[in-house]
């Protein structure tokens, strides 16, 4: 189920929230819990089985962990732990990519498995991780319930599409957290807009961008706006989902930390990944690159380890060498603005500075969005009309022309003006009246509109009647 | 921060508003009753699935559901109708699913040229041309441009240059009639794929002139208004157009002969009233969608016969060829297999016409 989704806003939605909200409070995580394997369950009937077995395997570790402290054994557990989960992951996202690669490169002709990437693995993983981490570091309490575990892991708000909420920033809220109008207002708030970002905008540029891969008659300026566009769409899908995330957990009176802060604004890749999917950074940063050192032991050790978490980062997006290449490029970046040109890219004008962001940003995002290292390479020299075609064409001219709005839209909503403005409204009395009348009018407006998209979905139309 | 009155109002109203909204249309989705089909698009709407652990294992239930659930939306049509107004007037997209309003008129955008449908029609159409006809044949065709053709130059457009040359170079033994200049966007309905009956005297007289039977048709027709119209696109794209409206063109010639349709087995006029109360009223002209149909005309004292392949577009232009023939037989190939024609269709001494629209030509995959 996806929450721009019918069957998520006017089905399940509704029934969960009343039956959170009229049963008493001791049942809440169990309601919770329930909804959340339901929502997992409608997704992913199968694979069900392999999240609640790893998140066992993870309670049962942890509990040891936690009795055998001053143990050796305690290693071999913490090893099992993270093994298992961290095994099922390889099993079911790399192992057919390694497959196919050894084939390769080797002329073998080993098993392909074929598995289906069970939904949220990758979050649900490192969710797992970062706990049974925390317990062995003594960072939080070993959580005694398993219900209460299996909430935080299988929470719906975040267990498709993240963000990657470490067990600390909700350990209180598992027992005793606020539930307010305030809250419950702002949490709808956010899920609305949130909403409103990936059915109209994002999807819309996500149409725009199947067209561009369709079309036969590309050009120069094609190729840019298609990868402006697909930035943008990528931008809006993943910050739409984490507002939408965040709204739904603050419905329920959790608390999650922000995962996307205006990353285009950047004037550095390093301020960009601050700014792009903070909860994956800060994940890595915390639980890979400062336990191999991070830049505490020499020169060398930080190369490493600066290569190791952006290969990794590549590759937690996909099985595919243009992840791979994608998390390295940053990772080529970031190196060069920690060691050559920092001081240099200080004294750069801030616009150039965005310009030169936003360029390797449009660069890495056309290679993250292509099928294979082939592709991505004809996307990018397309940019500069290596592959003969014309700059601009009368299809390019249409395309543009219906996108247009969308794409302005998108790059002004993708800055903090929009929310400049409205803090700068509220700062005024009578205004703010104005605008706590409107903004209710706002919220269901978009609903509406949203509904209306989501509805035309299942349009199919017929030339004749068909029956 | 100071807790203003106004915000808690702001937050009772935003919470109540939600809560209150997705849980009646939730009760409204559960309690109507299901629409079995959409006139818009013209297919039976999703019902609620059957419930079985093999589909629920494999995805189909949830598949299944979804749609069910996207369906019988309660006031689909208008949530539809929402989502078009603000692609067209907020976002000011030039085309909504390929569909775009042009003067009034629901045009779909046919782009890009299918190259491979082009000569897939054009196999098929020699294969016949090579197992059912001869010398004793005189062949012609004809190609009817889609509205798309005579719209403005800011829209896409196919080839349609690159379409006729094709088909002009790669159909073997037969003359093509080019009826491009015989006609303009006012000859076709508003609202729907084709083209209006009481607009296409100057294409038959051109057909008839090449095809040499125009000195046959002498009486003159008149021009009878039956209903109003919403064609096709009428639901497909949900915004203003101008009224249609079927008129036939008829006189003692057509009203006296029959069609005699292969399917049904009976006999019915050429213009069928009866489809009037039908969900596609163009299907008037000789009862819609048919494999294979003959019109007889027994005012004939020479027998003549003419043997047209032809799409929908046929239906309405054929019946003003009908007094220069003894027996016109009108052959759709999307639903009747070529092979099965020989034992059906005498094609000895007769003239054929084989007319498609560019639609088809495009789209040519459904041609059996």
């Amino acid at each position: 189920m996806v929450f721009s989704s019918i069957s998520f806003i006017y089905y399940f939605l509704p029934c969960v929230i009343i039956l959170y909200y009229i049963i008493p409070k001791k049942f809440s995580n169990l309601i919770l819990l329930i909804s959340s394997i339901c929502f997992y369950v409608y997704g992913e009937p199968v694979y069900i089985f392999l999240m609640i077995s790893t998140t066992l395997v993870v309670y049962f570790c942890s509990l040891f962990i936690d009795r055998y402290r001053d143990k050796k054994i305690k290693k071999l557990i913490y090893i099992l732990g993270l093994s298992i989960p961290i095994g099922s992951l390889f099993v079911f996202k790399y192992l057919d990519f390694i497959t196919v690669n050894i084939n390769t490169l080797f002329q073998t002709k080993l098993q392909v498995l074929e598995l289906a990437l069970p939904i949220g693995i990758s979050f649900y993983t490192f969710q797992l991780l970062s706990y049974i981490i925390d317990v062995y570091k003594g960072n939080v309490k070993v959580q005694k319930s398993f219900i209460k575990l299996a909430t935080y892991v299988s929470l719906f708000p975040q267990l498709i599409a993240g963000p990657i909420v470490r067990y600390q920033t909700i350990e209180e809220e598992l027992d005793n957290r606020e539930h307010s109008l305030e809250n419950f207002a702002y949490g709808v708030t956010r899920f609305v807009i949130g909403l409103a970002k990936k059915v109209l905008i994002a999807n819309s540029l996500g149409q725009f961008c199947n067209i561009f891969l369709t079309i036969n008659e590309k050009s120069v300026i094609f190729y840019w706006i298609y990868g402006i566009s697909y930035s943008l769409q990528i931008y809006y899908d993943f910050s739409a989902y984490s507002d939408m995330a965040i709204g739904l957990g603050r419905i329920f009176g959790f608390h999650f930390l922000e995962n996307f802060n205006y990353p285009y604004i950047s004037k550095s890749i390093t301020e960009f990944w601050r700014r792009w999917h903070i909860s994956l950074g800060s994940w890595f940063k915390d639980y890979v690159y400062i336990p191999l050192g991070g830049n505490r032991k020499g020169k060398f050790i930080l190369l490493r380890n600066i290569f190791i978490v952006w290969l990794l980062t590549g590759i937690w997006h996909g099985a595919n060498w243009t992840f791979i290449t994608w998390g390295l490029m940053f990772g080529g970046l970031l190196t060069i603005e920690k060691f050559l040109i920092k001081d240099k890219l200080d004294k750069v004008p801030n616009v150039f500075r965005r310009i030169y962001v936003l360029f390797f940003i449009m660069i890495s995002f056309i290679i993250f969005n292509s099928p294979d290292m082939n592709t991505a390479i004809n996307h990018i020299i397309g940019l500069f009309g290596v592959n003969g075609e014309k700059l601009i064409n009368g299809e390019t001219i249409y395309y543009l022309r219906s996108y247009f709005i969308i794409i302005v839209a998108a790059i002004i909503g993708s800055t903090p003006l929009i929310n400049m403005c409205v803090k700068k409204i509220k700062e005024h009395k009578n205004i703010k009246k104005i605008k706590n009348v409107m903004e209710p009018i706002f919220i269901i407006a978009m609903l509406i509109i949203v509904t209306g998209y989501l509805v035309d979905n299942s349009f199919n139309p017929f030339l004749y009647f068909r029956f | 921060m100071k807790f203003d009155m106004s915000d808690k109002i702001k937050n009772i109203t935003i919470s109540i508003l939600f809560i209150f909204t997705i849980s009646v249309v939730l009760i409204m989705n559960i309690v109507k009753k299901d629409n079995e089909i959409s006139i818009a698009e013209r297919r039976k709407l999703a019902k609620f699935p059957e419930l079985s652990m093999e589909k629920f294992y494999n995805g189909e239930l949830r598949e299944q559901f979804d749609k069910y659930t996207m369906d019988q939306f309660v006031f689909r049509d208008n949530f539809r109708k929402i989502k078009a107004f603000v692609e067209l007037n907020l976002f000011r997209k030039k085309d909504i699913n390929n569909l775009y309003e042009y003067n009034g008129m629901i045009i779909k955008q046919e782009y890009p040229l299918n190259e491979k449908s082009v000569e897939n029609i054009v196999d098929k159409i020699n294969t016949i041309n090579e197992n059912y006809l001869n010398e004793s044949n005189d062949v012609y065709y004809t190609i009817i441009p889609d509205k798309n053709y005579f719209a403005d130059e800011k829209y896409l457009k196919m080839d349609y240059s690159k379409l006729q040359e094709k088909m002009n170079n790669k159909l073997i033994d037969m003359k093509y009639i080019n009826i491009f200049e015989c006609l303009n966007l006012e000859d076709f309905y508003y609202t729907d794929t084709h083209w209006k009956q009481e607009n296409l005297k100057k294409v038959s007289d051109k057909i008839s002139s090449e095809m040499n039977f125009k000195d046959r048709i002498v009486t003159t027709f008149e021009e009878k208004e039956i209903t109003d119209f919403n064609g096709v696109y009428t639901g497909q794209l949900q915004v203003k157009t101008k009224q249609d409206t079927i008129k036939v063109l008829t006189n003692e010639i057509i009203k006296n002969s029959k069609v005699y349709n292969f399917e049904t087995k009976k006999y019915d006029d050429i213009y069928n009233l009866e489809k009037v109360k039908s969900g596609d009223k163009y299907d008037i002209y000789l009862s819609g969608a048919t494999p294979l149909l003959t019109i007889e005309n027994k005012s004939v004292k020479i027998p003549k016969k003419l043997i047209v392949f032809r799409d929908s577009f046929g239906s309405s232009l054929v019946p003003l060829f009908t007094e220069a023939y003894s027996e016109i037989i009108l052959i759709d190939t999307r639903y009747i297999a070529t092979k099965y024609l020989k034992d059906l269709v005498e094609f000895e001494n007769a003239d054929v016409l084989f007319i498609y629209s560019t639609l088809v030509i495009n789209n040519s995959a459904s041609l059996k």
